[in-house]
């Protein structure tokens, strides 16, 4: 049976890479004790594979794995039996069984919620910064990767301002599939251009992935 | 910069403010390093106890890095075992890597622990794991980082206890100014007799726990030792300086290892470490008695465990901490008695479940390449064998019993089970070597690489690791000198130049690294000036290539007025009093000018497990048994 599985990469293992993370959740489910199925070979791994990938640094409320376990389980009984053997860090929010083949979720998650988290006290530059950038035709950063200067703008599909008691959250929600993706890594260069460098970011975070059809976000545990 | 969540995280203990503040600077710094998650902590099975709760707070502390740190068999053992001591707690603390350690200067963050993020400085006891000379300078740059005097006359009744244990304290004086109280041997039953001592002292004079410290077995205080020289630089006596301290200080031994404890909920890292599996201890010891090896003779006698309580261990442990793996660790598993019944047993119940099993020391023979072959997994990548030596007079100097028919047949073997390289390890310098035994090694590698010719359609792959040969106290070879650095590389160049053979790959362990760790580990107390001047002169992380200079350590000595060659490179009289004689291993003296003598004259000496008693005199001098329960026979006897 194929599984998606909702979970909350936690601010306590933020700086866990893609690989660690691999790992985590390789032996989180040999720890449950539910029944794995295995890739054949002279080296069986378990059959797992994790739909979104976070950045070193960065935690996240709403991210993906997809798994094939044996026999039968409810969705309830599933995310008990891995909470109880999941290490700090790690909530599971949601499991879905997949009662028809869909496509990998890699493959079909395209859009994802950026969050950052700034003092209160920088409403009014925060508010000024993101109408700038809402009505710029072009936003020009210096990608880290490979020090090439590209226009994110295209792949921004919206920015909105939540305030907050003592906080003020900017967010960005951005394609993350295909050409006009936009890494984390390219929204810090455009942040600091604006005047909200990251020094001044109280935290960041991943808020959530989507699947977009006809220009909504569906929710992948919604996807049919 | 963004850290809230980490805060929130780690919410305890919220009362101590220095561990506040603490978190809250790492919350700034951590972006900023390479692999943060090494300062992290918080793993599974990391166990976190009320400090205000326990009567005494130990913090073991590893001088290098997380990763390195992680992977070490013994502070498993002794973390789970004090934590499960209701009067005690364990926490953890590693060597920052040199770019955290800049940041933890610049924003005034002393060495901290993993658990409770409390600075080393406000617990009652640190303890060093001493693994290897190089991380000397490791120890001293985690003290300085914590705040804690360097040298061990210099703390007050306020500072904590520095201890310190492990192989490398069986010559405990190149680091006697630094270290308050050393553990020797086994540490399960003795690092719960010096927390008992230390909680028993509570209040007392620095001065008197240590007093009381010296009384239990394993401990050896160096401040209550004064050591003479004479006129040439050789030791003229090393005496107690109170009445009660013993004369010399007899290791700490677990008689009964199947007793004993062993961690079966170890805490298991984020990060991959560098033995990234469970590690179960089959045995501990080794009878074989190769006469350049220390760890032969300081975790005398071999005690083994049964199987029965392997394959539970083995049970509680991978449904604790999900690994993949398991490791059946000891200095020679082969020769564990119930390897077979084990390995089989253990594949049998978790392989289907795609637990493997690792066996990490094999011998050169068939028996082993057998046991390698049940075990594998994943096929056809590289088996490794120890020759040590490449002529048969040499191996039987060195006591390797092992033949080249053995050799030859084992990687027979390998090869036509379809692994298509072999890794082979050898020293050079080794006592009475010639460069006919260098010949040797390049003749055995042509004749295996021969092998692998007819036997694989592939380019065979071998890969030679060369080590330069380091004398070791407590052991036969103790009086010998090491080879001069320029020797070593003469040899180098030998083998480089004769031994061009398509397909062979040499790997030479770096001569400089050899040279220091051959003078530091037979040292005595004056080598503290050098250390602590190489420290100054920015000496850390030693074991790495990429920070390692013999220039801080030479400087230091020339600035301390001390001769290296003294140390390194001079043939020792069997009368000489040695720095180490303080500790008893329980392996006499006699036994080891005996090996002395039948190295010289090529003689074997035989594994007392099949041949019967061999005098080492570690059974009588300790109150032990060799212990054989693995139940199946001496595999490969």
């Amino acid at each position: 049976m194929r599984w998606w599985i909702e979970y909350e990469k936690g601010p306590a293992i933020r700086y866990l890479s893609h690989l660690d993370m691999v790992r985590l959740w390789e032996r989180l489910f040999r720890r449950s004790g539910l029944p794995l199925q295995l890739t054949q070979g002279f080296n069986p791994h378990l059959k797992i594979s994790l739909g979104t990938v976070l950045p070193v640094g960065l935690w996240g409320r709403r991210e993906y794995l997809d798994v094939k376990l044996g026999g039968d389980i409810e969705p309830e009984e599933l995310c008990s039996r891995l909470r109880a053997v999941a290490p700090p860090g790690i909530e599971i929010r949601r499991a879905r069984r997949l009662a028809r083949e869909l496509p990998s979720l890699m493959a079909v998650i395209d859009t994802s919620i950026y969050r950052f988290k700034y003092p209160a006290s920088l409403e009014t530059a925060i508010r000024k910064a993101a109408e700038r950038m809402e009505r710029a035709s072009e936003i020009r950063v210096i990608r880290p990767k490979d020090r090439k200067e590209v226009n994110i703008r295209p792949g921004i599909i919206r920015i909105k301002c939540i305030p907050g008691a003592d906080e003020f959250i900017l967010e960005f929600t951005v394609f993350s599939g295909g050409r006009e993706t936009v890494r984390f890594s390219e929204l810090l260069p455009a942040l600091d251009e604006m005047g909200l460098q990251r020094k001044k970011i109280v935290d960041y975070w991943r808020e959530g992935n989507y699947v977009r059809t006809n220009d909504q976000l569906i929710d992948p545990m919604e996807l049919d | 910069m963004p850290g809230t969540g980490l805060s929130k995280l780690w919410g305890y203990p919220k009362n101590r403010m220095r561990s506040v503040m603490i978190r809250e600077t790492l919350c700034k710094i951590l972006p900023t390093v390479s692999k943060p998650a090494r300062y992290t902590g918080n793993e599974l099975n990391a166990v976190r106890k009320n400090w205000d709760e326990v009567q005494v707070r130990m913090v073991f502390a590893f001088p290098d890095v997380y990763e390195v740190g992680m992977s070490h068999m013994g502070g498993r053992i002794l973390y789970g075992l004090v934590n499960n001591h209701a009067d005690f707690l364990m926490e953890r603390t590693f060597a920052p890597w040199p770019d955290m350690e800049e940041k933890m200067r610049e924003n005034g963050i002393p060495l901290f622990s993993l658990e409770s993020f409390m600075p080393v400085g406000d617990f009652d006891v640190v303890g060093f794991s001493l693994q290897y000379e190089l991380s000397y300078s490791n120890v001293l740059n985690m003290l300085d980082l914590a705040g804690i005097p360097l040298l061990s006359r210099d703390r007050d009744d306020a500072h904590p206890l520095v201890i310190a244990g492990g192989p490398s304290a069986f010559n405990p004086e190149p680091l006697a100014d630094f270290i308050d109280a050393f553990i020797i041997g086994d540490g399960e039953e003795a690092i719960l007799q010096v927390l008992s001592s230390v909680r028993k002292s509570i209040g007392r004079r620095r001065h008197e726990r240590l007093k009381e410290l010296a009384a239990v077995q394993g401990v050896y205080v160096p401040a209550f030792y004064e050591v003479k020289y004479n006129g040439d630089g050789t030791i003229a006596g090393i005496n107690p300086r109170l009445p009660g301290i013993p004369n010399r200080v007899k290791k700490a031994v677990i008689p009964d290892l199947d007793q004993a404890y062993f961690p079966v909920a170890p805490v298991v890292p984020y990060l991959g470490i560098i033995h990234d599996r469970a590690v179960l201890e089959v045995m501990r010891g080794c009878q074989r008695g190769c006469r350049f090896c220390q760890a032969g003779i300081i975790y005398r006698p071999a005690r083994e465990r049964t199987v029965d309580r392997l394959m539970e261990m083995v049970r509680q442990t991978i449904k604790s901490t999900g690994f993949d793996e398991v490791s059946l660790a000891s200095l020679s598993s082969a020769d564990y008695s119930g390897i077979q019944e084990l390995t089989r047993g253990l594949i049998d119940e978790h392989g289907p479940q795609g637990i493997g099993v690792a066996l990490p020391s094999l011998r050169a023979d068939a028996f082993s390449v057998g046991l390698a072959q049940e075990v594998q997994r994943v096929r056809k990548t590289t088996l490794t064998f120890a020759p040590e030596a490449g002529t048969q007079r040499l191996r039987d100097v060195i006591n390797k019993n092992v033949t080249e028919e053995d050799i030859l047949n084992a990687c027979k073997a390998a090869f036509d089970a379809g692994w298509l390289g072999v890794k082979l390890y050898f020293m050079l310098g080794l006592p009475t070597e010639t460069d006919e035994d260098l010949d040797g090694i390049i003749e055995l590698v042509r004749k295996i690489k021969r092998l692998a010719a007819e036997r694989s359609r592939r380019a065979p792959k071998i890969h030679v690791g060369l080590a330069f040969f380091v004398p070791k106290p407590h052991t036969p070879f103790q009086w010998e000198p090491q080879i001069t650095t320029e020797e070593m590389m003469r040899k180098r160049r030998y083998i480089l130049e004769k031994g061009r053979i398509r397909g062979v790959k040499y790997d030479f362990h770096d001569p400089a690294t050899s040279y220091l760790e051959g003078l530091i580990s037979r040292g005595d107390r004056r080598l503290g000036e050098v250390i602590l001047g190489a420290w100054q002169r920015g000496a850390r992380f030693d074991g790495w290539r990429e920070y390692f200079n013999l220039e801080n350590y030479l400087r230091a000595l020339e600035a301390a007025g001390l001769d290296p060659e003294f140390y390194a490179n001079r043939r020792r009289e069997l009368n000489e009093i040695l720095p180490w004689e303080i500790i008893d291993t329980g392996v006499t003296a006699e036994f080891l000018m005996a090996e002395r003598e039948r190295a010289y004259k090529g003689e074997p000496t035989l594994d007392c497990r099949e041949e019967g008693c061999q005098d080492c005199g570690i059974c009588p001098g300790l109150g032990v048994d060799l212990q054989v329960k693995g139940g199946g026979q001496c595999a490969g006897g």
